[in-house]
């Protein structure tokens, strides 16, 4: 019997004498492949820097005691902002019992793996088991490797990707400002986005897309009579509400009943 | 003479047209989706969490029931949605995203009928969509569903106070350019 006496382990132990890992081949990066590295040094840079501000805050707020909130805490003005406390309450303890729950679950289903695998291991570690244990045991080193190689590759694409983003985010700000600073229009549009502090930058795109979209209702009509060979539309006959301030959905309009006096 | 000349360039009070509507509608449709998804996930997690659906006998459901109970719930949210931000604000949030608002045919906010028949208009309209398209043919830019409802829908964005964005200006700029193209021809 060949290595009848040799006791073979379940699961990796560890590299020994190192110098037999196997180095997965640099590969020439194609364009996707690029991408997708950019986008995971975005996410990955970009939710660290997140975290890592949001930490820094939340030391900031918990030590300024005229920031962490008002000093009287038994104080409610109303029942909607007690309604408000109270599902803001509900939201973080429910949070801290999920993430709580989960600790838990990660431990008792590690611990319970662990301990199925030692008492297999104890079980099967004899002459009589070990034909039957040997395949298996191959078969669980061989995953152990790959595992081990998929992790150290993750780790070198991790700090790739978060240069590759750095450099990147870098480039295109700078590129951005020149292109900003070369053109008028666009600096113009810029300073007035940044200038108008009553319209954000939603608003202002809401409004174009709003503009955009009026527009096509008057080109597709248009087009449209044009196949059909209808007269095209001068002018749209007047709305009762045209021109005019729409109040009627106004609380205090609404209390008057003004809507139905008109009507 | 009480009559004041309306800015060519403003669009606030004019029937709106197919683009945007379509555009309010296809994001309302997508909001509604989300929302009845998200929700009907939540209560399927919970009562199977309890075993409520044991307790009820709602255990052993077929693909045809399950879709029947999705479709069920998918068209109760959609005319909950629809006739309570109707009645609320004139508005869904589609039609507030897009800068646009329904009111009956003499400009009056809409009443729990007229949103009732305007829902229920929306199912006849969808015949192959000719109630939709007969949006681009009407005189006031009315749908079947607003036909048979009574009400228009119009622009409703303040216009008046976003100015000088580059395409508004721009569009500003064709409109005065066509008007007044438009009018050399009429004289000549």
């Amino acid at each position: 019997m060949e290595n009848g006496d040799e006791s073979i382990p379940l699961s990796r132990q560890g590299k020994d004498g190192g110098g037999d890992t196997q180095v997965i081949p640099e590969q020439q990066a194609g364009r996707v492949a690029l991408m997708t590295r950019l986008l995971v040094g975005l996410l990955v840079s970009g939710s660290g820097e997140l975290l890592q501000r949001l930490d820094d805050l939340q030391e900031e707020v918990l030590a300024d005691p005229a920031l962490s909130g008002p000093s009287d805490l038994t104080k409610v003005d109303s029942s909607r902002d007690a309604v408000r406390y109270l599902a803001i309450s509900l939201l973080l303890r429910s949070e801290r019992a999920v993430s709580g729950g989960i600790r838990t679950g990660y431990e008792v289903t590690t611990g319970t793996v662990r301990w199925s695998f030692r008492a297999l291991d104890r079980l099967t570690d004899n002459w009589l088991m070990r034909p039957v244990r040997k395949p298996f045991a191959n078969r669980g080193r061989s995953w152990a490797d790959q595992l081990a190689l998929l992790i150290e590759e993750g780790k070198r694409e991790e700090q790739k990707s978060k240069v590759l983003a750095g450099e990147s985010v870098g480039v295109i700000v700078d590129e951005l400002v020149d292109l900003v600073s070369e053109n008028p229009e666009l600096d113009r549009l810029v300073a007035e986005i940044v200038g108008q502090k009553s319209v954000g930058l939603a608003t202002v795109m809401a409004d174009n897309a709003r503009t955009l979209t009026a527009t096509g209702d008057d080109v597709v009509e248009h087009v449209l009579r044009r196949l059909l060979r209808r007269p095209p539309r001068r002018v749209l006959p007047p709305s009762p509400v045209e021109g005019k301030p729409q109040t009627m959905y106004k609380p205090e309009v609404r209390a008057e009943g003004g809507d139905r006096g008109d009507g | 003479m009480d009559e004041q000349p309306v800015s060519p360039t403003t669009y606030l009070g004019q029937y709106a047209g197919f683009v945007t509507r379509l555009v309010s509608f296809v994001i309302d449709r997508a909001l509604v989706g989300m929302v009845a998804f998200v929700t009907f996930l939540s209560v399927e997690y919970i009562l199977d969490a309890f075993q409520i659906n044991q307790l009820l006998g709602f255990w052993d459901r077929t693909w045809q029931g399950m879709s029947l109970l999705v479709a069920g719930f998918y068209l109760i949210v959609t005319i909950s949605y629809d006739i309570g931000f109707w009645l609320l604000a004139g508005q869904t949030p589609g039609k507030r995203m897009m800068g646009l608002r329904i009111l009956r045919s003499d400009g009056t906010r809409l009443h729990l009928a007229n949103a009732v028949r305007r829902e229920i208009g929306y199912a006849l309209s969808g015949i192959l969509f000719l109630g939709y398209l007969w949006i681009l043919f009407d005189n006031r830019r009315q749908g079947f569903h607003d036909k048979l409802a009574g009400t228009i829908v119009v622009y409703s964005w303040p216009e008046g106070d976003l100015k000088g964005t580059l395409v508004r200006d721009r569009v500003q700029r064709i409109r005065r350019q066509r008007q007044v193209s438009r009018s050399e021809r009429d004289v000549a």
